[in-house]
C-alpha cells in the first residue's frame, strides 16, 4: 500500500517535471526564433490589412522603421479579435500603432488601458465624408485617400521628433496617392457605366455601403453578415421584396455567399463577390490596390453580362 | 535562458495574469473536486452558458454593468436547477439540458436582436490578460469564501452526496447545502467567463479534479492533486501562451488535458 502511494507521488513530481520541462524549451524556441530584432528602429504596428498596406506603401525603404501588423493578416476580422501576448507585447514596446478608428478596433480601449505612453493614429479623424455608424472607410476609395494623408502627416511629425529624414516618407505618400486616384478614376468610369445603366444593390456586409456609394449604387437593403449573425426570416423576405432580375446582391467571399446563392436562386439577381480587404493570406504593399481594383472589375462583369 | 524569464515578468499585465492565475487555479481545483464527486459537470457547464442569458436579462432590465446582471441571473438560475431537480422525476441530465437550451435560446434570441450578437462574441472564448486590480481584488474575495465554504461544509456536503437520507437523519440540512455549494459554484463560474471563455471554463473547473480523481486514494489525496494540478496548468498554459502566441485559456485546458490523460493511463497500470 505504501509502496504504491510512493510511486503515484513519485509520478505526480515526474510528470509535473516533463510538463515544467518540455514548455520551458518550446518557450525557449520560440523566443529564440521570434525574438524582436535588436536596434533602436522606429516601430510601427498598424491594426489590419488595409491601415497595413499604408504604412508599407509610406515607409518603403524609410531607413530605421520596421512596419508591422498586429492582427495576424490571416484572421483579418476585426470585431472578434483578441490581441494576443505577442501583440500586447508588440503594442507595449512600438513607437507609433496606426488605426482605422471609428470603433472598428473593439480592443482599443484595453490596449490603450494597458499602454499609457502609446502613440495612436486614428485615422478615421482625417476622413471629411464618412456616414454615420459605419467606420469602414477604406472600402471608399476618396475615404482611404484621406486616411493616407492622415497617416502621412502624423508620422512625419512622429520622424521629425526623432531627428529621422522624411524625404522618403513624402515622396512615397505622393507615389501612392497618385496610385490610389488611377484607381478613382476607374472607379469613375465605371460610376458612369452604372449611372446608364441604373442598377441597384442589396448588401450584406455593411462596409459594402461606401463602395456602393461611391460608384453610385443605389442600395435598397443592408445586412451585415459574418460568422455569429443569424439573419431572421423576416429579414430574408424584405431583402427578396426588393431584388429584382436587374439588381446585385453584394456579398464578401467568407461569410455571405450561402445567402447571396439562396437570394439571387430565388430573385434572379446578380451575384457580386466584393472583397472587404481584411482577410488576406499573403499581403504586400499592392494588395489594397489589386483587391480594390478586382472589386471593380467584378461589378463591371456583372453589369455587362 | 535569464532574458527570456526577465522578458515575461517585466510586462503588466503578465503580472497581473500571474497573480489571477496564482487565486483562480486553486480555487477551481478546491470547487472542481467537489463538482466531480456531487456529478455536477454538466450543472455548471449550464451555468456558464446561462451567463449569456444573464446578459440578455441585463440588457431588457437595461442593468448598466452585465457582470451584475450576468451573476444575478446565474444564481437565480443554479437554485431554480436545484429545485426543479430535488422535485423532478426525469434524471439529472435530462432536466439540466432541459433548462439549459431554453435559457440558451432565449438569451440567444435577445442578444441577436438587430445583429448585435458580435458585440458579445469575445465572453465565448474569454481573455486572461486584460484583468485589472480590481478584478484581482474581486478573486481574492471569491477565493475566501470557497475556502471557508470548503472547510466549513465540505463533510457535510459529501455526506450528502454519499447518501442524502442517512445525511438527512444525522441533520444535516440537505437542501441548504446544496442551493449553497450551487450559489457558490454559479458566483464563481460567471465571475471568470470574462477572463476565461464561456467555452472553456467548464474545462477548467472538472479537468484538474477529474485528473487527481484518477489516482487520489481519499478525499484528502483528491482536493490536494487536484489544486497541484490546477496552479501546474495554469501556470504552465500562461508562460507557454506568452512564448508561442496563443490565447491563454485554452493553452491552460490543453495541459490540464495532459494531465487528465496521462493520470488516466497511469491509473489503468497501476491498481491499488
Amino acid at each position: 500500500m505504501r509502496k504504491n502511494q510512493t510511486a503515484k507521488y513519485c509520478f505526480v513530481v515526474l510528470l509535473s517535471l516533463v510538463l515544467i520541462l518540455a514548455t520551458l524549451l518550446i518557450s525557449y524556441q520560440a523566443y529564440r526564433s521570434n525574438h524582436p530584432k535588436k536596434g533602436q528602429e522606429f516601430q510601427v504596428v498598424t491594426s489590419f490589412v488595409p491601415m497595413y498596406t499604408i504604412a508599407l506603401n509610406l515607409l518603403d525603404g524609410v531607413e530605421g522603421v520596421s512596419v508591422t501588423n498586429l492582427s495576424s493578416p490571416k484572421t483579418g476580422c476585426l470585431h472578434d479579435y483578441e490581441p494576443t501576448p505577442a501583440d500586447l507585447k508588440i503594442l507595449s514596446t512600438c513607437d507609433v500603432f496606426v488605426v482605422n478608428g471609428g470603433g472598428m478596433e473593439a480592443f482599443l480601449d484595453k490596449a490603450r488601458e494597458q499602454n499609457e505612453n502609446l502613440t495612436i493614429i486614428d485615422t478615421s479623424k482625417g476622413v471629411t465624408d464618412g456616414m454615420e455608424d459605419n467606420a469602414h472607410y477604406w472600402l471608399s476609395v476618396s475615404c482611404y485617400q484621406e486616411q493616407t494623408e492622415k497617416v502621412k502627416t502624423e508620422l512625419k511629425k512622429k520622424l521629425e521628433s526623432r531627428g529621422l529624414p522624411t524625404g522618403r516618407l513624402m515622396e512615397n505618400s505622393e507615389a501612392y496617392l497618385k496610385k490610389l486616384s488611377k484607381l478613382q478614376e476607374k472607379e469613375q468610369e465605371l460610376y458612369q457605366i452604372l449611372q446608364k445603366e441604373g442598377r441597384e444593390a442589396v448588401l450584406l456586409q455593411e462596409s459594402f455601403a461606401y463602395l456602393a456609394r461611391d460608384l453610385g449604387v443605389k442600395v435598397n437593403g443592408v445586412t451585415d453578415l459574418d460568422e455569429e449573425r443569424q439573419v431572421s426570416a423576416k429579414e430574408v423576405a424584405s431583402m427578396m421584396e426588393v431584388l429584382s432580375e436587374d439588381d446585385m446582391v453584394w456579398a464578401d467571399p467568407v461569410y455571405g455567399q450561402n445567402m447571396q446563392s439562396t437570394l439571387a436562386k430565388q430573385t434572379g439577381a446578380k451575384k457580386v463577390t466584393v472583397d472587404p480587404v481584411t482577410v488576406c493570406s499573403d499581403v504586400d504593399k499592392d494588395t489594397y490596390l489589386e483587391r480594390m481594383e478586382e472589386n471593380l472589375s467584378t461589378i463591371r462583369k456583372a453589369v455587362s453580362r | 535562458m535569464s532574458t527570456m524569464l526577465h522578458e515575461f515578468f517585466q510586462y503588466d499585465f503578465i503580472r497581473i495574469a500571474l497573480v489571477a492565475i496564482l487565486l483562480m487555479t486553486p480555487m477551481y481545483g478546491m470547487v472542481g473536486t467537489l463538482v466531480v464527486e456531487k456529478k455536477m459537470a454538466y450543472f455548471s457547464d449550464a451555468l456558464g452558458h446561462s451567463a449569456l442569458t444573464g446578459i440578455a436579462v441585463g440588457v431588457i432590465c437595461q442593468v448598466v454593468d452585465s457582470q451584475v446582471a450576468m451573476i444575478g441571473y446565474a444564481v437565480v438560475f443554479a437554485l431554480l436547477l436545484n429545485q426543479i431537480r430535488f422535485r423532478g422525476k426525469a434524471s439529472t441530465d435530462t432536466i439540466i439540458s432541459v433548462c439549459a437550451s431554453v435559457s440558451l435560446a432565449a438569451g440567444l434570441a435577445i442578444l441577436s436582436r438587430g445583429g448585435n450578437f458580435s458585440n458579445y462574441a469575445s465572453l465565448l472564448v474569454g481573455d486572461v490578460l486584460s484583468m485589472s486590480r480590481k478584478d484581482l481584488v474581486m478573486l481574492l474575495i471569491l477565493l475566501v469564501i470557497a475556502v471557508i465554504y470548503y472547510i466549513f461544509c465540505v463533510n457535510a456536503s459529501l455526506a450528502v452526496t454519499i447518501h442524502p437520507t442517512l445525511a438527512k437523519a444525522k441533520g444535516y440540512r440537505v437542501r441548504l447545502l446544496e442551493n449553497l455549494f450551487a450559489v457558490l459554484v454559479a458566483v464563481m463560474v460567471t465571475l471568470s467567463i470574462r477572463w476565461i471563455g464561456i467555452l472553456l471554463i467548464n474545462a477548467l473547473l472538472i479537468l484538474p479534479a477529474a485528473a487527481s480523481r484518477n489516482i487520489a486514494s481519499n478525499m484528502r489525496q483528491h482536493l490536494c492533486l487536484s489544486i497541484v494540478f490546477s496552479v501546474l496548468s495554469g501556470l504552465l498554459g500562461l508562460f507557454l501562451s506568452y512564448f508561442v502566441n496563443v490565447a491563454t485559456g485554452p493553452v491552460i485546458v490543453i495541459f490540464a488535458g495532459i494531465l487528465y490523460f496521462a493520470t488516466l493511463v497511469y491509473s489503468a497500470f497501476v491498481r491499488e
